[in-house]
């Protein structure tokens, strides 16, 4: 090789070494140091082996209502909460075989909602569920399993493949100097732990996998774009997803593992948002799972006289707050140590196919709020008040002045649209209070929400 | 698979090795790996059912030119047969008729299945709106590639080249992968004898073209992803409350998001191409340094205007009905209506046809006819702005004017985004008009937290990221070829390059996750 050729080579793979110097100096700084999934791996490293049965899985709707405590103390289990945020069926899959392998557990709760299967898995959360898994192995498995992350066949044909070389492009600190020094210090000084409680003081850590944020639904404040049903297109199951939950089915299958498939419970507006599409999706999924030898439990059409949720248990419209998700985690261990003493739990939930006796059990209002637009000289308001029985609603409207007091535009009526004149332009603040028909209360549920006209 | 991804970049490593080997011990056969790619490419990007499509597209415009050629040859047989004028003269119009016929079916096959494709559901929306979908899909680039196999077939019956006997060869023009995407739409003559021809790795022109596809993922990701999900959220839900202040914003941003999405892909394209020692036609020359509308349509999607101006418009121009329409003008209302009266009608014809060819929807219509109109007026009265500026002593060579006309042609473009933009031609017009009486109803805070905006409109960093863009167009617009002057940039300047303008890049990528990685032009 002429003298100039390999030089230029020789420039070009140092230039090379830089580059991958930065990458790697950028995601020191700027990758978040204690994340949540990271302490879920570090405490499940820290087990002894063999020393858990259960293990609880899924995204955050698991992680925020599986308390291992509550579960073990009613069905007599070691569980651990390994459900991770925005976890994809495919590193379930992988907790799952760890789990078995390591510890022999013998049964898995695997929580999910309405979302799991047709939501495409995320590159940011798949990365840290990734990078946390490899952070226990040798060097070579680690290149080996970084380079596997853009063959995912999630990721394969998007820019996620080439992006998950740059982790930090994903998950990275508030891009302040401070911030970014924070990250740094912490990696140099703190614990897990502690860098964990840092980068997120709400966070209460139980231990075994759990933690949670005490935090309380404000059901008055709930606007339409909090309505997972107005978030979210569940119109077709991922195919990734599908094939991740069949290779759970059939390893638990063959490993001889009971896997309990639990749809967590929400506060009613959620189920209900997606109308007829929630029994359509989900006796699809209880048909699969069930095909596949789990056990499939909907506790949103759980009998009320077995379990039924408060409103003061859930922290935001999709998670429990840790009161919230103690008491179901009790009434989840109860409900599997009767199944497994050979008691037919089957009779406690509603079937999809009577979907008329669900809503029928859905007696109060759930959360109230209204879509606006502007058209012709008139501020078209329509709301929404989230029941079993709708006709039952009865609706008032306000508006309310910026000096604070509400003027009375239209009285209670089972109207639910309002049509208010608004001369030229600017903004105007409208409050919905709803209440059921036989309601004493003043209002059961109210909104209000300033829009432009 | 998208331009951005492993599996582009393994199927890219693969293609460019066995292309570049088999260039090496088989010369004579090297473009059947260009061939095999470009299928391979297409089944993977578009379905193999979708292959179905180019193939049948190639194969009829194929046999349809071989037929052509065919027909003139027997033509000219047939003539120099006879010695008789009158009789080669009904010799040759005989003969101009069965080719006219096989023109014809030709293109109304492949014309036909495009607008059955991409035209049909949206027709039928229109007149009966409660019928359900049909469904259909279209193919991935037939848009592109139907138009531009259809510029063949017409060059070779108006004798322009010579058909291509290989039913192989001409697939592969058909289907020669990085421009099936979103363009450009090249022309047989000048990209088919460089997809047969031999081609050995090429030092200097794989790092040109390694630089051009740094440029277009710059513009795609650092300002075209940047800025998708605002104008989506903006114009996402238009009614009578939409503020002018906040269309504004949302058609600068989307000026901007058009330009980097459309002309970046085309650059990742024509990279990829250059790796391969082919040079496809231009579909770009700074747009936004036009100085007039009509300026502006011979330097944004540049094939496309080209397939117009030569498909269309010059033989529509040239048609009998618009000479006469000229002469009578002429008479009429003096030479310069005369001479550009018909040109003005073919005009407003051709950008009705490009708002068609778009989609079927009337936004589109509305946006071909106003970009149509506007070309027309300004030649209509070009000597009365001629007038003015003589009287007003306006100096039309210097650079202020040269400013003026610049804004001014930015301006009008951006009215015409209006109807480009929003999917229903009544949003466009509640937006023109609020853009005028309904600028700024309540403080720009209070407005963008009703509007449910609660961390401002535009990144930063994306306006940034214009400016370099901009920078760099204009450095084009004065002639300096920035790839040659960015290569004799000292290593290291080049490096330190790459790493910010990279960094840009990368940083983007947490959006393409939330708004998706494909292209706006992929769509039509």
């Amino acid at each position: 090789m002429p003298t100039s050729k390999l030089r230029s080579a020789l420039i070009a793979l140092a230039l090379i070494v830089v580059a991958g110097l930065a990458n790697l100096g950028l995601s020191l700084a700027l990758e978040p140091y204690g994340t949540i999934t990271e302490l879920i791996w570090s405490q499940y490293r820290a087990l002894e082996q063999g020393e858990i049965d259960t293990l609880c899985l899924g995204s955050s709707y698991a992680h925020r209502s599986f308390d291992p405590a509550a579960i073990d103390s009613t069905l007599g289990s070691e569980s651990f909460n390994f459900a991770t945020p925005a976890q994809s069926l495919s590193c379930s899959y992988d907790a799952i075989e760890h789990a078995i392998d390591d510890h022999g557990v013998t049964r898995v709760i695997l929580g999910l909602g309405i979302e799991t299967l047709p939501e495409k898995p995320w590159i940011n959360t798949y990365i840290t569920f990734k990078q946390a898994e490899l952070a226990g192995c040798d060097l070579a498995d680690q290149i080996a399993g970084t380079l596997a992350i853009p063959l995912n066949p999630s990721f394969f044909g998007g820019a996620a493949s080439l992006g998950s070389f740059f982790p930090w492009a994903y998950n990275h600190v508030s891009l302040s100097p401070s911030a970014v020094l924070a990250n740094i210090q912490a990696r140099r000084t703190l614990t897990l732990e502690e860098a964990a409680a840092a980068n997120d003081p709400g966070m209460i850590a139980f231990g075994r996998g759990y933690c949670n944020y005490d935090t309380h639904l404000p059901y008055n404040w709930t606007d339409p774009s909090q309505v997972s049903a107005n978030r979210w297109d569940v119109s077709e199951p991922d195919e990734e997803n599908l094939a991740a939950l069949q290779a759970i089915l059939s390893l638990c299958a063959e490993r001889g593992v009971e896997l309990y498939v639990v749809v967590t419970p929400r506060p009613s507006f959620e189920v209900l948002g997606y109308g007829e599409v929630y029994p359509a999706n989900m006796s699809a999924l209880q048909e699969m799972v069930e095909a596949g030898g789990g056990t499939y439990l909907d506790f949103n059409l759980i009998h009320a006289d077995i379990y039924a949720p408060l409103d003061d248990d859930f922290g935001d419209p999709e998670h429990f707050n840790p009161v919230g998700a103690e008491r179901f985690s009790k009434s989840l261990g109860t409900l599997i140590a009767r199944a497994e003493a050979g008691d037919d739990i089957a009779a406690d939930f509603y079937s999809y196919g009577s979907w008329e006796e669900y809503l029928a059990s859905v007696t109060a209002i759930s959360i109230v709020n209204f879509e606006s637009s502007a058209s012709d000289g008139m501020v078209h308001v329509e709301a929404t008040a989230y029941t079993g029985d709708p006709a039952q609603v009865r609706y008032r409207f306000s508006v309310i002045a910026d000096d604070g007091p509400a003027q009375l535009v239209q009285d209670w009526s089972e109207q639910n649209v309002l049509d208010l004149p608004c001369a030229g332009h600017g903004t105007i603040t409208v409050r919905v209070d709803a209440r059921m028909a036989d309601s004493a209360s003043e209002a059961d549920r109210s909104y209000q929400h300033t829009v432009l006209y | 698979m998208e331009l951005f991804s492993a599996q582009f970049l393994i199927f890219l490593a693969a293609a460019w090795c066995i292309y570049m080997v088999l260039g090496r011990v088989k010369p004579g056969i090297q473009w059947t790996a260009l061939l095999a790619a470009s299928l391979a490419f297409y089944a993977i990007a578009g379905g193999w059912q979708s292959l179905v499509y180019v193939i049948g597209a190639a194969t009829v415009s194929w046999a349809a030119a071989v037929w052509l050629e065919k027909l003139e040859g027997q033509s000219k047989a047939a003539r120099k047969a006879v010695s008789d004028r009158a009789e080669k003269k009904a010799i040759k119009a005989r003969f101009t008729v069965r080719k006219r016929l096989v023109l014809i079916g030709a293109l109304a096959i492949c014309l036909g299945v495009l607008g059955y494709l991409k035209y049909w559901e949206t027709i039928l929306g229109y007149l009966m709106p409660d019928a359900g979908h049909l469904g259909l899909v279209l193919p991935l680039g037939i848009s592109f590639f139907t138009f531009q196999v259809t510029g063949y077939v017409i060059d070779v019956y108006n004798g322009k080249e010579p058909a291509e006997r290989n039913l192989a060869k001409h697939l592969l023009f058909t289907a020669y992968f990085p421009q099936l995407i979103q363009g450009p739409i090249n022309k047989h003559r000048a990209l088919a004898p460089q997809l047969t021809a031999p081609h050995a790795p090429d030092v200097h022109g794989m790092r040109r073209g390694l630089v051009r596809i740094a440029l277009g993922l710059f513009k795609k990701f650092a300002v075209a992803v940047m800025l998708q999900k605002t104008v989506g959220d903006i114009f996402g839900h238009v009614d009578d409350s939409i503020p002018g202040a906040l269309v504004v914003v949302g058609l600068l941003a989307y000026n901007a998001q058009l330009y980097g999405d459309f002309s970046g892909g085309i650059d990742m394209v024509e990279g990829v191409s250059e790796l391969f020692g082919i040079e496809m036609g231009p579909n770009f020359r700074q747009p936004y340094f036009s100085v007039s509308l009509a300026d502006f349509w011979t330097r944004w999607h540049i094939s496309l205007g080209a397939w117009m101006r030569d498909y269309v418009f010059y033989p529509l121009a040239l048609t009998k009905p618009f000479q006469e329409l000229g002469k009578k003008a002429g008479a009429r209302f003096g030479k310069h209506i005369g001479r550009t009266a018909g040109a003005c009608i073919a005009n407003v014809i051709v950008f009705l046809l490009v708002g068609l060819w778009h989609g079927a929807q009337a936004h589109y219509l509305v946006w071909g006819l106003y970009n149509g109109v506007i070309v027309a007026l300004a030649d209509l009265f070009k000597p009365l702005f001629d007038r003015m500026a003589e009287r007003f002593h306006v100096n039309r060579e210097g650079t202020p004017w040269h400013i003026v006309a610049i804004v001014r042609t930015f301006i009008v473009v951006t009215i015409g985004r209006y109807f480009d933009c929003m999917p229903r031609v009544g949003d466009a017009l509640i937006c023109l008009r609020n853009t005028v009486t309904n600028f700024m109803p309540v403080p720009w805070d209070e407005m963008l937290l009703a509007s449910g905006f609660t961390k401002g409109l535009i990144p930063g960093r994306a306006l940034l990221c214009i400016a370099v863009i901009l920078v760099i167009d204009y450095l084009y617009e004065k002639g300096v070829d920035v790839r040659e002057r960015f290569l004799a940039l000292p290593v290291l300047v080049r490096f330190a390059v790459y790493l910010v303008l990279g960094f840009f890049v990368v940083s983007s990528l947490n959006h393409v996750s939330e708004v998706g990685g494909g292209f706006m032009y992929a769509n039509f």
